[in-house]
């Protein structure tokens, strides 16, 4: 029964971590209809800007705070960066273009970081005053995965909270209702689009600096992720954002039970149930119908 | 301006009668180069059945290339089947594979391809995940090793000409594909999906044999290069490895059939030309790729002919227009 409620909160975790990259992929998809493929390398950076301003060792709660949030902000303003640059320039040219650009930009990154940090693993320490135990029963569990299970739900909620009852986020939904409109009644729509995009690639990158304590650092860590992100987004319906908190959970825990009962088969059984799912609803669980 | 047919004729004519020649004298190493190349363009050929008549942005081509490649491969090596019966096998595996996958692929939403995009390269992750982790069967990350062509087609030269002449029958075939009624039909569809619907077309029919086509001529491209290689590993059902042919694409230009070819060779080029300076060439492939998409959307092809990017056909226009 223990063992039930590790797997459980060890998929909690996960679901935690893929939840930060498919919010922030459905946002972006909702806003501006791109399918950012780049998504999954941000996360990577972010944890290697993470791991740079550690400089891979242990560092206090405050200086763990710091480098999470400044890896945030960081790939944040690079992910501005490259809307304004690039993807701006190719939204005329539709998803041909976009998926072009977004997927060249993952060698790039991918080239990027094994010339800055090589491509050996890397791993990062958790941070001293987290990286202890809280006994439950016969089990120990890391004081760390509370403490991201209590920071990713507050960001879920702070998420919900700026869609729901801001300004920014009524001009978010209304984006994703009709862009003509919005900007016929004179809303910077471009710069919309540069927001949600710097703050999708801000959430990937926070998602990454938090999980860097918990996994080793690879080059491709990004593009890994990207694929299970897929599936979440696919599950739940791109655009919708309790989609991808339903999509998150029902992976995640795919994943933390079915390691548990037959590891070879984990992953082509999630395979398995996304086409199930595919079957009975083709946007998806919470995806808007085709108009 | 387009190239006209004479003298498009013209220039196949002399890639056909070079490709004759050169394997018999060129010295080894380009004839290695030729068949490679030669593999690498219908790969991306394939594709183009998708991308550019189709309309389906396909991040997952190389599952059937490393289907056909495997499967011929195993069955070769593992199970002992004559090489002649296993070449046929594997692009069949590839087919297979693609139907498979394609039922469910085509079924869901088109909303701006996005879930196209999505579930394709989810498929070839899962094909990559299963040739990485079925030990007992594929040999993991040690790959595959000793797959070797036999008797007649022994020697590199002679296995140089044997890929030519598949390479330019699947070739020839995909021309008549796209030419056919069926291939019309196609960009129909890709024109517009929602009228060829109303007149009584059934789309994802379509949709779903232009999925199996393009894989089994994917397959057929995996297993040339199985025999060419000798060695195989997971790697080539990466996600990267579908990037190959996705840029191969792009970089040529969808809107002519020729254009993947063109890619190949512009790849090909940038590759070992900033190959010769860094380790870190991809970043080269990267920011071309970055360059055609902000500034050549119609490939090096479209720069060749003189069409800018004013001039882009009316179809790829609609196939990139952004629809709310």
């Amino acid at each position: 029964m223990e063992d039930l409620a590790l797997q459980f909160l060890s998929g909690l975790l996960k679901s935690m971590f893929l939840f930060l990259l498919a919010s922030g992929l459905s946002l972006i998809f909702g806003v501006s209809r791109v399918l950012n493929i780049t998504h999954g390398s941000f996360y990577a950076l972010g944890a290697y800007v993470f791991f740079a301003a550690t400089r891979g060792g242990a560092v206090g709660i405050r200086g763990f705070a710091a480098a999470v949030v400044g890896a945030g902000l960081a790939i944040g303003a690079l992910g501005a960066l490259f809307e304004t640059l690039i993807l701006r320039k190719v939204y005329r040219g539709g998803m041909l273009f976009v998926a072009l650009v977004t997927f060249g930009a993952i060698l790039l990154i991918e080239e990027a970081i094994k010339i800055i940090w090589s491509g050996e693993l890397k791993a990062v320490p958790r941070p001293a005053g987290l990286d202890g135990g809280i006994t439950l029963g016969t089990h120990t569990v890391p004081v760390y995965d509370v403490v991201l299970l209590v920071v990713g739900t507050a960001i879920a909620l702070a998420l919900w909270l700026v869609i729901e009852r801001t300004r920014f986020g009524l001009l978010l939904r209304a984006a994703a209702f009709d862009r003509e409109m919005l900007s016929v009644l004179g809303v910077d729509v471009p710069r919309l689009y540069t927001v949600t995009f710097a703050g999708g690639a801000c959430l990937a990158a926070v998602a990454g600096a938090l999980a860097a304590p918990m996994v080793s650092l690879t080059p491709s860590m990004g593009s890994q992720i990207l694929v299970e992100v897929f599936a979440v987004v696919v599950i739940g319906g791109l655009g919708s954002l309790p989609g991808s908190l339903i999509g998150a959970i029902i992976v995640g825990e795919f994943e933390a039970f079915g390691i548990l009962f037959s590891p070879e088969l984990a992953m082509p059984m999630l395979y398995l149930l996304m086409a199930v799912i595919l079957i009975i609803r083709p946007t998806g669980l919470l995806g808007a119908p085709d108009k | 301006m387009k190239i006209g047919l004479n003298r498009q004729s013209l220039l196949l004519a002399a890639c056909a009668i070079a490709l004759l020649v050169l394997p018999a004298f060129a010295p080894i190493r380009y004839v290695f180069l030729i068949s490679e190349l030669l593999i690498a363009i219908l790969y991306a050929t394939s594709l183009n059945l998708l991308m550019g008549y189709g309309g389906m942005l396909s991040l997952g081509q190389a599952a059937y290339f490393s289907l056909g490649a495997y499967a011929s491969a195993l069955l070769t090596t593992r199970l002992g089947w004559p090489m002649e019966a296993a070449m046929l096998a594997g692009p069949l595996v590839a087919m297979l594979g693609a139907l498979v996958f394609g039922v469910f692929i085509v079924r869901t939403s088109h909303q701006e391809h996005a879930y196209f995009l999505m579930l394709t390269l989810a498929f070839s992750q899962l094909v990559y995940a299963a040739l990485y982790k079925w030990y007992s069967v594929t040999r993991g990350d040690d790959g595959i090793t000793g797959i070797t062509a036999t008797g007649l087609l022994g020697t590199p030269r002679t296995y140089c000409y044997f890929v030519f002449v598949v390479v330019a029958v699947c070739i020839y075939a995909l021309r008549r594909i796209v030419d056919s009624p069926f291939g019309t039909t196609l960009q129909a569809i890709r024109d517009n999906p929602r009228r060829a619907e109303f007149v009584g077309l059934s789309v994802r029919r379509y949709q779903l044999l232009a999925f199996v086509i393009a894989g089994s001529f994917a397959g057929v491209a995996g297993m040339l290069y199985a025999f060419f290689s000798g060695t195989i590993s997971p790697q080539l059902a990466d996600w990267s490895a579908s990037s190959r042919p996705f840029f191969a694409n792009t970089i040529g230009g969808v809107a002519s059939f020729w254009g993947p070819a063109v890619g190949v060779l512009v790849l090909e080029i940038i590759d070992t030309q900033v190959g010769r300076f860094t380790e870190h060439s991809l970043i080269a492939v990267g920011i071309a790729v970055l360059l055609v998409g902000v500034y050549l959307p119609q490939g090096v092809v479209g720069l060749l002919t003189g069409q800018g990017r004013g001039a882009a056909p009316a179809w790829l226009r609609r196939l990139t227009k952004r629809r709310n």
